[in-house]
């Protein structure tokens, strides 16, 4: 993110200032998952045992966005994505996606997730694909348009049936549309 | 804030987009503004590019302004919208403000508010939209596109800061000061593809913003000659000249490069990197001084009502500067900065002040009224002035046309009120001097005395 960003900005500065383009409501369409690395950043794996639950949490990953646009105004931001449980035994089970971000590392999983999309994993070898918009209001939206942000990926999985239900959940497709109102162009 | 002063850096580098030399700031004298900027009677661009018009005297009945004083209506303006006790926290000039728009400030060096603005240029507005992957960039600036510039577009001229000298029988010696700059830049056909036709951003490819910039000042000992040469005061023949010595005092000229380049992926690891690529030539102030000759001629023929001129400045002017460092100037990724090395020390260089020439016709009718028209180049760029002056007892009607530096047409209308030996002026010039393809309107204001 850090080198999209500042990439982004260098360029998209010298074009818009080129351009000379006034009021300059910035749109950042970015696909986040292009990003991800495959099976390490996309996926969270779970095993969870015969009528229990379990909670499957990622590690916490620092985000480098935009510098100086901190007393900017967010216009709007909005995710969208699918979230695949391919889920490999077991089941019926549910699985709730969670996405947490915060400014503080430590905060990131005491916070309102961002992004909340629940699914059926199962029953057996199945892949059930859940699409999802999301669009961020309040103080949360405010937070990318600072310098840092950390984000922590978790998955809770309730297993009520009487065989281990294993699998994996997978993003598929993630994208982020960031509306700055932010006059330096 | 790093990248907001960027930003500014940008847009006065860019200004050239949409505004081009220092010739658009027209004057402080109403009474020229009020007819479009052109110079009708023998002042301002007149005796300025044409040696002779020193010795033309004036018309019958023409009075010369001993001085112009403009009244700053902009200014007051300026600094009731903006206090000078809050200067400090002025979004203006405060980058790290959120409504800090680099655009405005620009606006605002480029045309600065000495007179009132009666009709702002309104500033382009759209969104501009990034479309960004680890692969995929694209810049969409939306109908702002069409002001990316196409060919290379800067700002320069030259300027005559400073003329002092004494004359007896025509002949004057003295010395003049002077400075010339003129910058250049240009989007390299990767970049503005880029920019221009929102082409998305490829892999290993290098995107490049070029730039040539010369400036240098001095000052220069002279001797010149106005006279008559043919003719009596009705109807004459002028000639002018002028050998000047030109002495540099400080040097700059840079060329080069600056940009990016992209690796395999876009935004792979490590991502584009800063390509910075420059040879720099420069004497410093204090260091040996740049020599060279040069002069300026100027003829004009007047009879009765009926005026013609052609003036040329700074003929053969190339300096020699005998001692200039060259350094190189490139981009260093492991410091993540720009670094110079020399190059070379105590070499020679050379440099020429670009030729300006005025040429000019005038028509002063016996009914009070004086038309005229010139054809200006300033060394980069050539403006066009047509206009004239109605007087009708005490008071002056005026108008004028122009066409700009951008090829844009400018209008100018006035009106002046003589009151003994004062006269109170208003002009209103149409400008494109801003981040606008709109013009804007400016009321200038002056006092003159005879």
């Amino acid at each position: 993110m850090r080198r999209i960003l500042r990439f982004g900005l260098v360029v998209g500065a010298a074009a818009t200032v080129a351009a000379a383009c006034g009021e300059g409501r910035a749109i950042f369409n970015v696909d986040l998952y292009s990003f991800f690395l495959a099976g390490r950043d996309d996926t969270l794996h779970y095993t969870v045992p015969p009528g229990l639950s379990d909670t499957v949490t990622s590690d916490t990953l620092e985000l480098t966005l935009l510098g100086g646009l901190q007393d900017s105004g967010v216009d709007s931001l909005r995710f969208t994505g699918t979230v695949a449980y391919e889920n490999n035994t077991g089941g019926p089970g549910t699985i709730g996606f969670l996405v947490f971000f915060d400014t503080v590392k430590a905060n990131v999983f005491s916070g309102t997730p961002a992004i909340s999309v629940s699914g059926q994993a199962g029953p057996g070898n199945a892949t059930t694909a859940v699409p999802f918009t999301v669009d961020v209001t309040g103080p949360l939206k405010d937070m990318f348009v600072q310098p840092t942000l950390f984000v922590g990926v978790r998955a809770i999985v309730t297993n009520p049936g009487a065989a281990v239900l294993d699998g994996r959940v997978r993003v598929t497709a993630f994208d982020m549309r960031l509306i700055v109102q932010e006059r330096v162009f | 804030m790093r990248y907001r002063l960027a930003l500014l850096l940008l847009v006065l580098g860019l200004a050239g987009v949409s505004v081009r030399g220092e010739a658009q700031f027209l004057s402080v004298d109403a009474r020229r503004i009020g007819m479009g900027g052109l110079s009708l009677h023998r002042a301002g661009d007149l005796p300025r590019y044409n040696a002779a018009y020193r010795a033309v005297p004036p018309r019958p009945g023409e009075r010369r302004a001993k001085v112009t004083i403009p009244v700053p209506l902009g200014l007051i303006q300026f600094f009731r919208d903006h206090p000078i006790s809050q200067l400090g926290d002025d979004p203006l000039f405060h980058p790290d403000s959120a409504a800090f728009n680099p655009i405005e400030l620009a606006n605002l060096l480029l045309h600065p508010p000495l007179f009132l603005e009666v009709k702002a240029a309104p500033t382009p507005t759209n969104d501009v939209e990034f479309t960004i992957g680890k692969n995929e960039l694209i810049i969409d600036l939306g109908e702002a596109r069409v002001l990316v510039p196409s060919d290379q577009f800067g700002f320069g001229g030259n300027s005559r800061v400073l003329d002092l000298g004494y004359e007896f029988r025509g002949v004057r010696v003295g010395v003049m000061g002077w400075m010339h700059h003129d910058v250049g830049f240009r989007l390299d056909d990767s970049l503005r593809a880029v920019l221009k036709d929102a082409q998305p951003v490829q892999p290993n490819t290098l995107y490049n913003l070029l730039t040539d910039a010369t400036a240098q000042t001095g000052f220069a000992p002279f001797v010149g000659y106005a006279g008559r040469v043919w003719g009596d005061t009705a109807r004459g023949i002028y000639l002018g000249a002028a050998l000047r010595y030109y002495l540099g005092a400080a040097y700059g000229h840079a060329d080069g490069s600056a940009g990016f380049v992209t690796g395999d992926t876009i935004f792979g690891s490590p991502g584009p990197v800063e390509a910075v690529d420059a040879l720099v030539r420069y004497s410093r102030f204090g260091n040996s001084l740049g020599k060279g000759v040069g002069g300026d001629v100027g003829v004009v023929y007047a009879s009765g009502a009926v005026e013609f001129g052609f003036g040329i400045n700074d003929i053969g002017a190339k300096l020699t500067w005998s001692d200039t460092r060259v350094d190189t100037v490139y981009w260093d990724a492991a410091g993540d900065s720009v670094v110079s090395a020399l190059v070379a020390n105590h070499v020679e260089s050379t440099t020429e002040i670009p030729v300006s020439y005025i040429a000019n016709v005038s028509l002063a009718l016996g009914t009070g009224t004086t038309v005229g028209g010139n054809v200006l180049y300033n060394g980069r760029r050539t403006t066009i002035h047509v206009g004239g002056e109605q007087r009708v007892g005490l008071v002056a009607l005026r108008g004028g046309v122009a066409r700009d530096q951008r090829k844009k047409l400018q209008l100018g209308w006035g009106a002046g009120l003589y009151l003994g030996s004062v006269s109170l002026d208003v002009g209103f010039w149409t400008h494109s001097n801003s981040f606008s393809d709109e013009r804007g309107i400016t009321m200038a204001t002056s006092i003159s005395i005879y």
